[in-house]
């Protein structure tokens, strides 16, 4: 059997599934979240399964429009218009944060648009923008509040020692991804990045123990796989939130592999795991404050781009590219700095804007085209 | 000509731009008219003046963030460069004065949808015209400035020291951090220039913003009059001074003659030239790169600008009560700082804008509201519609959006915000 | 004797250039393009294999296809981005160059190339039609004055007007109150050519710009259009000795004889 043909995979082409009614049949809450700093251990602990937020089936932004600006990206505004269409009302509360600006402000278009006069509870998680002693006091002080908010609505105390089981099921789910990101990165991959997006998107939309069974097929599964032939060169894709399995194929179908990368919804979402201590709460925050960064953290920069470097040493990367949605400024600066950084040290860049719903292929496509065929003849 | 030891040739553009206007204005422009552009810019030359002196003779330049209280400067003998408010203030006074820099560091790779404001000394950074030997800012108002000041720190590698400060509470806890943030970042820039923090000339500062706050107040006083007695281009006016003038005496004297000017108009029963016919709420920001929107929209439109995003204040003056005490007076600044410009409407939860918005709008008698929604500004872009529709319901009173860049005339050229303007009075009112 | 092909699908032309073992041009076509991909390159080849005595497609050694309708070619052996086919065909009429600046209907491309004719860097516009020759399509519509005249006409001045707007729709917008103001049509359409200079340098800017240099596709028959970039870089481009806009086409050839040779040997 191939990948293709799991139901795990097939996980990625909608929001709603079979796992997330099981859960709901047995009176149990789904929180949706943006961002991949919020703590869905902390969630899953108290008993409420994290859904992160995104955008897939969405092909048209008419209700989202009317709310937003020209200005807005355009993955907020697909997952506003997904919101609007009901496609998410199998939710329970929200988690937001500061992320960008135009996630944080979600929280004031569901206080006041999407639940207004509703009983829903919308918990916002404020988190510092450097990391410090003084920081990391502040953030505990907020997963308390979130933790306070959390008891309110489920009723029921939050028990600490129950978190190091959640944490053990989550480093296990961290653990897997990374074996099946060896198919991926090896030096004779089996596994496109098409479909670890596929993987990861699988992953997040269902309880962590589900998709660790999962994954132990797909490991299973790639295994008897062959290596995949017929491929011009290697790539790292750095920046801002992608879900789209599509956005990576325009690579493929003109020969690049996308074999790692550095993106919210891919490594930095399972690199780092929790240590098991005797204060796991506080090994949470430790690792979600401290881990590999997005352009939201101001002092981190370098730690973004040391972890660039080493993968595209790890991987033998032959090229970066460089993507973000149009008119996020966190990730535009961002990769401004590091299409200079990275150039100077010789490595190829291709860099991207895109919006969320694909429109431009043929573009992107001689892009991607062009920029294998600069790499060959260096 | 000064012989500066450090660059900060966008202090110096400003110091020639604005003498040569200010010469010119001072001579063209009749009686009673323009008076607090007139005020402003001879206020404003001696800062410049004191600026490029300490220059010359190779004081510390710290660039900071204009969300950041700027009395912390004046523990410091140094020159306080303020990044945002610089190419806005160029653009206003020189036609094309920053859209060189502006492109310059759009070749450079920049995304031309951050803020134009940072976009304009990142230019200016990248052509050789400023040294600095520090730089500071809040972790706020927005992403712009999260992600500007990332580059100014990695680019020309120059210590950059965060302030964090907490998204969402406007409560003691998020003063207190942010307090301590400040009282760090002040240790930060001591060992950096080599110089130690000098309170009583940080208490003498704030002492004097106390005082030009005082006045502001009497300008809001003012304002309420209809007509009102200021031209509409006192809010982009009183933004620059609060922006590149705080903690002086000229500021001061800036706020105290314009409250002035309020007064004897008031006296005289006359409002400002032109006959007002609309007052209108901006709850975001006035347009920098051209400053004739306000005449025309003063004489031939009859529309009063009585606020923008610079000009409303919600928070008191500090007191202070022990000058040993440093620690309150930081927790004062620290909550100021919160509920400064921008800082207050972008860091906390729209509920608070909206409320600030209603008030005003009553307060202040006005018919309609003027959304200038800047590329840059996501933070606003998001909730704009939010806004006209509370604003709507709450009060009945219309929203006009308009999308530009405030500080580069090529997004939305000039006639088209006049058409806009124009057309909205037509249908609308 | 054989007969290397290259054809070049674009969005508003087709081109098709045949060279032999020696990379000499034996014929060379450009047609608008047709309702499909596939029947601008029927047209093509109709066209251009009688003009080397041959009408049987078996007579064609390789075919390399490049353009938007790069995949859309039967015949193609193998499909090449048309930023590499423009590098390539350039490099070979003139190996002195170092950048390119393609100036299409559609898009801009500036390409910096070594001095072996290999790509080093390429950059593309995004979606925005300012800064390509849609920009100069709208605003020739909007003065009334047919495309080609655009570069001419706006020699005529000696007071180009200053557009301000960078998006197209806005500069209509502008365009429409200068005519109304009564401003000549010559010093607008300086205008227009000039901001649209000012559009594709600020693109180029972003992968620098290297002499010598050429400016191709069909912008760069807009003689104003290139006077002000010249100005703007303060350069003198360079000027092909063959159609501009056959040089993708070329770059194909070149490029299906080597990967010829290189399966062959």
């Amino acid at each position: 059997m191939d990948l293709d043909n799991l139901d795990f995979i097939k996980l990625s082409q909608t929001i709603y599934n079979d796992y997330i009614d099981n859960w709901k049949k047995n009176n149990k809450k789904v929180y949706g979240y943006y961002c991949s700093y919020i703590p869905e251990e902390v969630l899953y602990a108290m008993e409420i399964l994290p859904f992160r937020i995104r955008g897939t089936g969405c092909n048209d932004t008419a209700l989202a429009d009317s709310i937003l600006s020209h200005f807005n990206c355009s993955f907020v505004r697909c997952t506003l218009n997904l919101v609007m269409e009901g496609k998410y009302d199998f939710l329970d509360g929200m988690v937001f944060s500061n992320s960008c600006d135009h996630v944080r402000r979600q929280y004031d278009i569901w206080n006041h648009k999407i639940m207004k006069g509703k009983d829903f509870p919308l918990i916002f998680l404020s988190i510092p923008h450097k990391i410090t002693e003084a920081g990391l006091a502040w953030l505990k002080e907020e997963y308390s509040l979130l933790i306070k908010k959390l008891e309110d609505d489920q009723k029921k105390a939050f028990d600490e020692d129950n978190l190091i089981d959640i944490i053990n099921i989550f480093n296990k789910n961290k653990q897997l991804l990374k074996s099946v990101l060896k198919f991926k990165t090896a030096k004779e991959p089996k596994l496109k990045g098409s479909e670890f997006c596929k993987i990861m998107i699988a992953n997040s939309s269902i309880p962590k123990e589900d998709s660790n069974n999962e994954l132990e097929k797909v490991i299973e599964t790639l295994k008897e796989r062959e290596n995949l032939k017929d491929y011009k060169a290697r790539f790292m894709l750095v920046g801002s939130y992608v879900d789209n399995p599509d956005f990576y194929k325009i690579f493929e179908d003109v020969g690049g592999l996308i074999v790692t990368d550095s993106l919210c919804y891919g490594l930095r979402y399972f690199w780092n795991e929790i240590k098991v201590s005797k204060e796991p709460l506080l090994e949470v925050i430790n690792s979600y404050y401290n881990k590999i960064s997005c352009p939201r953290m101001m002092d981190q920069h370098q730690q973004r781009l040391d972890f660039i470097k080493g993968q595209i040493k790890e991987s033998n990367i032959d090229g970066v590219i460089l993507e973000r949605m149009e008119f996020c400024d966190l990730h535009g600066v961002d990769n401004m700095l590091l299409q200079h950084e990275l150039e100077d040290i010789g490595i190829p860049v291709l860099s991207l804007d895109r919006e969320y719903l694909l429109s431009d292929i043929a573009r992107f496509k001689t892009r991607a085209e062009a920029f294998i065929e600069q790499i060959l003849v260096s | 000509m000064y012989i500066l030891k450090k660059n900060i040739k966008p202090y110096e553009i400003l110091y020639y731009a604005i003498s040569l206007t200010y010469d010119l204005v001072d001579r063209i422009v009749i009686e009673d008219e323009l008076q607090v552009l007139k005020s402003y810019m001879k206020n404003m030359l001696p800062v410049l003046e004191d600026s490029l002196q300490k220059a010359a003779e190779g004081l510390p330049i710290i660039g900071y963030n204009f969300g950041i209280p700027p009395e912390i400067f004046f523990c410091f003998d140094c020159i306080p460069f303020c990044f945002e408010a610089t190419p806005y203030i160029i653009s206003a006074l020189l036609p094309s004065g920053v859209e060189y820099f502006y492109d310059k560091a759009n070749a450079w790779g920049h995304p031309y949808h951050t803020c134009s404001s940072q976009k304009g000394i990142m230019g200016m950074i990248l052509d050789g015209k400023i040294e600095l030997d520090a730089i500071i800012t809040p972790t706020s108002p927005c992403d712009n400035a999260i992600a500007s000041y990332q580059f100014f720190s990695n680019y020309i590698e120059v210590p950059t020291i965060y302030a964090d400060i907490p998204a969402l509470y406007n409560n003691e806890r998020a003063f207190e951090y942010y307090a301590e943030e400040l009282k760090r970042m002040v240790n930060s820039v001591s060992k950096i220039i080599g110089q130690e923090p000098n309170f009583d000339n940080m208490i003498k500062a704030i002492e004097f913003n106390s005082k030009a706050h005082q006045y502001l107040l009497e300008i809001h006083e003012l304002k309420k009059a209809v007509p009102c007695p200021f031209e509409s281009i006192i809010n982009p006016i009183i933004a620059a001074a609060t922006t590149l003038m705080p903690g002086t005496y000229e500021k001061v004297a800036f706020f105290k003659e314009v409250s002035e000017i309020g007064k004897k108009r008031l006296k005289r029963h006359a409002g400002r030239p032109g006959i007002e016919k609309f007052r209108s709420i901006w709850p975001y920001m006035s347009v920098f790169y051209d400053f004739s929107l306000y005449e025309w929209m003063d004489r031939e439109m009859g529309i009063s600008q009585l606020w923008d995003i610079f000009n409303y204040y919600f928070y008191d003056p500090i007191q202070i009560k022990n000058k040993k005490d440093i620690d309150d007076i930081f927790l004062q600044i620290a909550s100021q700082g919160k509920n400064l410009p921008m800082n207050r409407q972008s860091l906390l939860s729209v509920d608070v804008l909206i409320d600030d918005m209603i008030w005003l709008a009553k307060e202040y008698n006005c018919d309609f509201t003027v959304i200038m929604e800047h590329l840059g500004c996501k933070q606003m872009a998001s909730i704009s519609q939010l806004l006209r529709e509370e604003l709507m319901n709450e009060l009945g009173m219309p929203t006009l959006i308009i999308e530009l860049d405030v500080g580069d005339k090529r997004v939305t050229p000039i006639e088209s915000i006049r058409y806009q303007m124009n057309e909205f009075i037509n249908t609308l009112l | 004797m054989a007969n290397y092909l290259g054809i070049d699908i674009g969005s508003l032309t087709g081109k098709a250039v045949i060279i032999d073992d020696n990379n000499n041009i034996k014929a060379q076509k450009v047609i608008y393009v047709k309702k499909t991909p596939l029947k601008t390159v029927n047209v093509l080849l109709d066209s251009i294999l009688p003009e080397i005595g041959i009408d049987d497609l078996s007579k064609i050694t390789y075919c390399v296809g490049t353009g938007y309708g790069r995949r859309k070619i039967p015949l193609a052996n193998e499909t090449i981005s048309e930023i590499t086919c423009h590098g390539t065909g350039a490099h070979h009429v003139m190996p002195s160059l170092r950048t390119v600046i393609d100036i299409g209907g559609q898009d801009c491309k500036v390409i910096r190339l070594d001095e072996n004719g290999n790509l080093k860097n390429f950059i593309m516009n995004e979606k925005c039609a300012a800064g390509t020759g849609r920009y100069l399509e709208l605003m020739s519509e909007t003065l009334n004055i047919p495309l080609e005249k655009l570069g001419p006409i706006s020699l005529k001045t000696k007071s180009p007007v200053s557009l301000q707007s960078k998006c197209s729709l806005y500069a209509q917008f502008e365009v429409i109150s200068l005519l109304g103001e009564g401003i000549k049509k010559p010093d607008i359409a300086a205008g227009i050519n000039k901001a649209m200079a000012e559009r594709v340098i600020n693109l180029a800017e972003k992968v620098g710009i290297e002499e010598d240099i050429t400016v191709s596709g069909g912008v760069a028959k807009n003689i104003g259009v290139v006077i002000n970039m010249e100005k703007l870089l303060g350069i003198k481009f360079k000027k092909l000795p063959v159609d501009p806009q056959i040089i993708g086409a070329l770059g194909a050839a070149l490029i299906s004889r080597k990967s010829f040779l290189k399966k062959n040997s």
